[in-house]
């Protein structure tokens, strides 16, 4: 069947990674990312895939496509101008911020540069209470009179943002309407569309960064779509999301900043989709580059979502220094640690491994272009764990001496220590750096890092998981066939879903259910539309409802999810039947605060704040993976040996083929595994097996 | 036993006990019921060794509770000697003039077990959002008056809650509820580092901290004594007036920086006042040792290392040194103009290091009374005025500093108390002007939703005397209080206002730094365009002209106004012309 055919498409900074996937096997391609036409190398590639194949793009079910477009517009403020209404008096929201300084001890920091310059900031008389009344109508002869004003500017972009709007959407909706028609080919973007969610600031500069990147992203995605459709192609064109799941060209159009993350996303969804398949209840995964980690917590096969993150920070690795974007995204936590990673002695004489990079450009010291710092990479290539002559399959050659030039020349001095001890030492505080950001990263979410496997790929990953693994007392570990394409593999497993919001703030016991029940409606009834629009049948729709909640005095609140009843007069759950919904939520919530803080405070009241609802449809059926050469019959064969530092010391060990290793296959470590994009490390506590579908399946002996 | 450790240990294990304190305070930012710890950020987690020295401290934390819970840790074990402590017990006390500066800061110390040793302490210490008594105003007369002191005690004992304390305290606060929420949080918080730390002892075969703690402290405290080496030595003096409750008040720093070692003095500064704004000298030495670390080392840790070469000193019976039982419930205003002082004197020898003077009083406005349903309402509105600006950079607009704390949403106000806000926006030629302009400050208009008379205690600096520029920039516009009604109100007071009767706060901006005929005529436009300067103050201080009609520089009008400027100021022509 034609449909079955799926391809993935994911533009990086360097790579634009490309899977093609029929009933029975996976192809990948990998082309140079092409940074004045983005659409071009998704293009070529994708015809280059389908040749292989021997098939035309008329036999393609369905293309998903994944683009760092919408963060690089960001990063390099390169979107749509555009003008801010807010109401009277709060024409400073987005540069007042939340009044903190995200460094304490340095002086001459900066904040991000408003999106919108306070000239182009309109306040309108208007006003909403935190109730949802209306305090001050809408000033409609205002709004149209600043309407001519941004068309004189020749402004073509607008976000709306009034305060308590998430309660009551009416006069943004107004506004919005006057705008439409009086500024012919505007675009508009609402608060109380785009993150009706309570905190101004936040929402203000959700929707501001919505309207910025929204005429990019659409000539974009839609150019890419023309493009494909004029070579043949009559399947479906999906977009991959920040929150795991995939949507129509024009839902990204109309709210592109849920795009954002969406390369991240698929790579946490690569593991989520082989927790699935291997019915691993808890399973992180850790996505090792050149610049940074990120690890996610999977659990029973999803990853964990969130609501809030940072896009172009002005110091990557300090929070608080970026735009917030409210916005569903897999939660991940990201830190300085990659292949790149400089290493350097601190003022206490310590050795400190990133958060700054090397990056691709000037480098590690052994890529030979430019790069003087000893990096992570160095290090690994002195520890042995990288082939110089294998890197990249062979096709970059690394230089030994440079490394160990760049090292003696930085950190033996000062350390005080030899050549070996010190790459030993930037491995190792990589290595920590990672394991307490990951411990932290579940401990902040109420959970224990024991029990869970470490699903590892990026170009780096491999190579360094067995030892964060032990640090962090983890039993197993698995690494991917090609682990540097494991981004565009996840996309193929993402479901078509769809994320609706709505904030209204209520004591738990004054809430009206009535009211509550219509909303649950109404935000279901919206999102499945997008769905069985797109052909998914209804009863394989999955709805989830969660609630973010807090006890009465808080300021922040936790999600709770909530069965889909919660809202019905009585539960018909067979777990509590006939449950009150106050008495099934409230119960939901103390769960959850119990599991995240040990207690609860029976004394104190129960808030809702925010409703949240996700449909999704199935998951894809994704296949198994092919095998580019030939495992051939009988034991794995090393294809040569090498010394390699485990234990405190050198030692000669066995280095295999990944391309040659067949299912079944077991090796016992310490071992070196290489493919083309990657290399895994397996330390001497490790066997591997290579399970059917080609993952490695490291596993703790003792 | 002595252990060494090799430098790439050392750091594997210091990150580890950096990890664990983050989590520590991380835990209490989550668990806690009140706003003021979970969203500001007021409050403080670290560990200690057996000798009450601070090894490591969260990074989040503010930096008045930081080194005041380091120095404040001393006192409980001089209470409790830590041999006499058991596991299970926690110990809890808020002395005003021994650890934090006022009652409502509560500082919360677990003793770590280790094999059946103890082997170290957690503390942490948080601002609660009321303590009884008269609370955070400036009006009472001693610190009997402004709450519930709770002497160095054990909360618990071997694990068992101390009732009678519980009850004692429960009966002298208006919302106990919360107050054990947060006491709870902190509770735990301490046991999760306890919990890890232990695991951490395991892991790397560690009997106790404290040979790490000892190499910790040892390294921080060379790092920063070579610091210290590297900025000039001499003695540099300072001094601002302030605005006093009554009366203006004096503020005077001498820092003398010899070898590796700083001392600030500030002697001549006032004596201490009859109202609540004096400040213990443990407070002040916290914004002293945070102040220098932010000019001169802001890359080294803050322990007990980096605290021991610097020595802070003021005479007994002034405002930085008061005789207990004088009221410091407003501390933290007269505090932070203390670390503005420090970072004043710093000007001296290393002028790109620093800023201008700020608006550095916190404008956390709290609103008190009764709903229209007759519930209790007492909320802090937390807002910050303009910072100073830099040798090369704009001040940063409505930024806290030198507080570490965080601003509070309107709509969270709102929806948390009866308060309807009608205006807050950045406050138009509020920021002195400068080569690099202050940041601008803002105006807060807020009204109460009550049928009832409502409290509007106010603790904020500035009103008579605005942040001023430095090295020829202006200074920023001063503090303005008053009420839709026309009165004025005075910006130390507490104030009962009538339902109807509304608020209006404009907050000052930052001073300029450099001279503002100086700042590029362009930037001055920008600003002019954006509304936060004038036309007319762009003239009259920046000697820039402003085509108004075409909105562009009138280019040959601002080099006539900027050359008479150079005239008047230097007795001859910026530019051309005869001498």
């Amino acid at each position: 069947m034609a449909s079955e055919l799926r391809i993935a498409s994911d533009i990086g900074g360097t790579f634009t990674d490309l899977v093609a996937a029929t009933g029975n096997a996976v192809y990948l391609e990998k082309m140079l990312t092409t940074p004045k036409d983005l659409a071009e190398a998704v293009i070529t590639g994708t015809l280059r895939v389908l040749d292989r194949l021997g098939v035309g793009l008329d036999r393609v079910g369905a293309c998903v496509h994944g683009t760092t477009l919408a963060a690089n517009t960001l990063i390099e403020r390169k979107g749509e101008p555009c003008a801010l209404l807010t109401t009277d008096g709060f024409r400073d929201i987005l540069e007042i911020g939340n009044a903190d300084r995200y460094d304490h001890y340095d002086l001459q920091i900066e904040k991000p540069e408003p999106l919108v310059p306070r000239e182009w900031r309109f306040p309108v008389r208007e006003r909403i209470r935190q109730d949802g009344t209306v305090a001050t109508p809408l000033d409609e002869p205002q709004v149209r009179e600043i309407a001519q004003r941004i068309r004189a500017l020749g402004l073509r972009a607008v976000a709306i943002a009034f305060i308590h709007a998430y309660r009551n959407a009416a006069h943004e909706q107004r506004a919005a309407e006057i705008l439409e028609a009086e500024i012919p080919g505007v675009c508009v973007s609402r608060s109380s569309e785009v993150a009706p969610e309570i905190r101004e600031y936040e929402r203000t500069s959700t929707t501001v960064a919505n309207v910025y990147v929204r005429p990019a992203v659409e000539r974009y995605l839609t150019s890419l779509r023309r493009r494909l459709v004029g070579a043949g192609f009559r399947g479906q064109f999906l977009v991959m999301l920040s929150d795991g799941g995939v949507c129509t060209v024009e839902a990204a159009a109309r709210v592109p900043i849920r795009i954002l993350e969406s390369g991240p996303a698929a790579g946490a969804l690569a593991a989520a989709h082989y927790a699935r398949a291997a019915g691993l209840p808890k399973l992180m995964s850790f996505d090792m580059g050149g610049t940074t980690a990120k690890a996610a917590v999977v659990e029973d096969g999803r990853p964990e979502r969130t609501r809030e993150f940072e896009v172009a920070r002005i110091d990557r690795f300090k929070r608080g220094s970026g735009l917030p974007v409210k916005s569903p995204v897999i939660e991940m936590i990201e830190i300085g640690a990659g292949g790149g990673s400089i290493a350097r002695v601190n003022r206490m004489g310590l050795l400190k491994v990133g958060p700054d990079s090397a990056g691709s450009d000037p480098g590690p010291a052994c890529y030979g272009i430019g790069g003087q710092m000893p990096t992570v990479t160095d290090a690994d290539l002195l520890l042995g764990y990288l082939d110089a002559d294998f890197f990249l399959g062979g096709d970059m050659r690394l230089d030994r001496d440079a490394a160990r030039a760049a090292v003696e020349k930085h950190l033996t001095g000062p350390l005080g220590v030899d050549l070996v001890t010190a790459a030993a030492g930037i491995h190792r505080v990589v290595n920590e750096n990672m394991a307490s950001a990951a411990r932290i990263h579940a401990i902040e979410r109420g959970r224990d890092v024991h029990g869970y496997s470490l699903f590892a790929f990026g170009g780096a990953g491999p190579v360094h998981a067995c030892h964060v693994a032990e640090i962090l007392g983890l039993e197993q570990v698995i690494v991917p066939p090609g682990a540097g394409v494991a981004s565009a593999f996840g996309m193929l497993a993402a479901p078509l879903s769809f994320s609706t919001v709505r904030s209204d703030t209520r004591a738990l016991d004054d809430v009206d259910w009535r009211v509550i029940r219509a909303l649950v409606d109404e935000m279901k009834r919206e999102s499945v539309t997008m769905l069985t629009d797109n052909g998914v049948p209804p009863e394989s729709i999955r709805v989830d409802l969660h609630a973010d909640m807090r006890y009465r005095g808080q300021t922040s609140e936790i999600q709770v999810s909530l069965p889909l009843d919660a809202a019905a007069e009585t539960s018909t759950s067979r777990e509590t039947p006939g449950e009150s919904p106050v008495a099934t939520i409230a119960r939901r919530f103390e769960a959850t605060y119990r599991q995240l803080y040990q207690r609860t405070n029976p004394e104190l009241g129960i808030e809702v704040v925010t409703w949240r609802l996700t449909v999704s449809g199935p998951d894809p059926a994704v296949p198994r993976w092919r095998l580019a050469g030939d495992p051939g019959a009988g034991a794995p064969v090393p294809k040569k040996r090498r010394d390699v530092f485990l234990r405190g010391a050198y030692e000669s060990v066995p280095v295999y083929d990944r391309d040659r290793l067949a299912t079944g296959a077991r090796i016992a470590g310490p071992a070196i595994v290489e493919e083309r994009e990657s290399t895994a490390v397996v330390t001497p506590g490790f066997d591997v097996r290579v399970d059917d579908s080609f993952n490695l399946v490291l596993q703790r002996t003792r | 036993m002595s252990v060494t450790f090799d430098p790439i240990t050392l750091e594997v294990l210091w990150s580890r006990l950096i990890g664990v304190v983050e989590e520590q305070a991380r835990t209490l930012m989550r668990t806690a019921l009140s706003g003021i710890i979970s969203d500001a950020g007021d409050l403080s987690a670290g560990v200690f060794d057996l000798g009450a020295n601070m090894i490591a401290q969260a990074v989040t934390g503010t930096p008045g509770h930081i080194n005041t819970m380091a120095r404040g840790a001393r006192r409980f074990v001089e209470q409790f000697p830590v041999e006499t402590l058991a596991p299970g017990d926690v110990l809890i006390g808020n002395h005003p003039y021994e650890i934090s500066g006022h009652l409502n800061d509560i500082t919360l110390v677990t003793p770590i077990f280790h094999r059946d040793r103890v082997v170290g302490l957690f503390a942490n210490c948080c601002h609660v959002a009321d303590i009884g008594g008269r609370g955070l105003g400036t009006e009472a007369f001693d610190v009997y008056e402004e709450g519930l002191y709770i002497p160095y005690t054990k909360l618990y004992d071997r694990g068992r809650s101390n009732e009678e304390l519980v009850r004692i305290i429960r009966g002298n606060v208006r919302r106990p509820d919360l107050l054990f929420g947060d006491l709870h949080a902190m509770v735990v918080a301490n046991d999760t580092g306890v919990k890890r730390l232990a695991a951490l002892l395991d892991e790397f075969a560690l009997p106790d901290i404290e040979a790490l703690g000892r190499a910790i402290i040892e390294r921080t405290e060379a790092a920063m004594r070579q610091a210290i080496r590297e900025a000039p030595a001499g003695v540099y003096e300072h001094e601002m007036t302030v605005d006093g409750y009554d009366q203006p008040l004096t503020v005077r720093c001498r820092l003398t920086v010899r070898d590796d070692e700083v001392e600030a003095d500030f002697a001549g500064s006032s004596p201490q006042s009859r109202w609540g704004i004096n400040v213990p000298l443990g407070y002040i030495t916290a914004y002293t040792t945070y102040a220098l670390k932010t000019v001169l080392a802001p890359d080294i840790p803050n322990n007990e290392g980096s605290f021991r070469p610097i020595r802070v000193v003021a005479p007994v019976g002034s405002i930085f040194n008061p005789k207990y039982p004088a009221p410091v419930a407003a501390r933290a205003m007269i505090g932070h103009l203390g670390a503005m002082c420090v970072i004043g004197a710093l000007a001296q020898p290393m002028p790109e290091r620093v800023l201008a003077e700020g608006a550095t009083s916190l404008f956390s406005l709290t609103f008190r009374g009764e709903t229209r349903d007759g519930q209790l309402f007492n909320v802090n509105f937390m807002n910050a005025g303009g910072m100073g600006a830099r040798a090369e950079r704009d001040g940063l607009p409505a930024t806290a500093f030198p507080s570490g704390i965080r601003g509070t949403p309107v709509e969270i106000m709102e929806t948390t108390a009866p308060l309807f806000i009608r205006r807050k926006e950045l406050r138009t030629d509020s920021a002195g002007a400068g080569r690099a302009r202050g940041g601008l400050g803002q105006v807060i208009h807020a009204a109460v939703e009550t049928d009832k008379r409502w409290h509007f205690p106010c603790r904020f600096n500035r009103a008579k005397f605005p942040p001023r520029g430095l090295l020829g920039g202006g200074a920023a516009a001063p503090l303005v209080m008053r009420t839709t009604t026309g009165r004025e109100l005075h910006s130390m007071g507490y104030h009962i206002l009538e339902p109807d009767e509304e608020v209006i706060v404009e907050m000052p901006g930052g001073g300029g730094y450099g001279d503002p005929f100086e700042r590029d005529p362009e930037r001055v436009l920008r600003d002019v365009r954006d509304g936060r300067v004038s036309v007319e103050r762009a003239r009259s201080d920046y000697g820039v002209v402003i085509d108004t009609e075409r909105r562009v520089v009138d280019a040959a009008a601002t080099e006539e106004l900027r050359r008479r400027h150079g005239r008047a100021v230097h007795g001859q022509p910026t530019g051309g012309g005869t001498a």
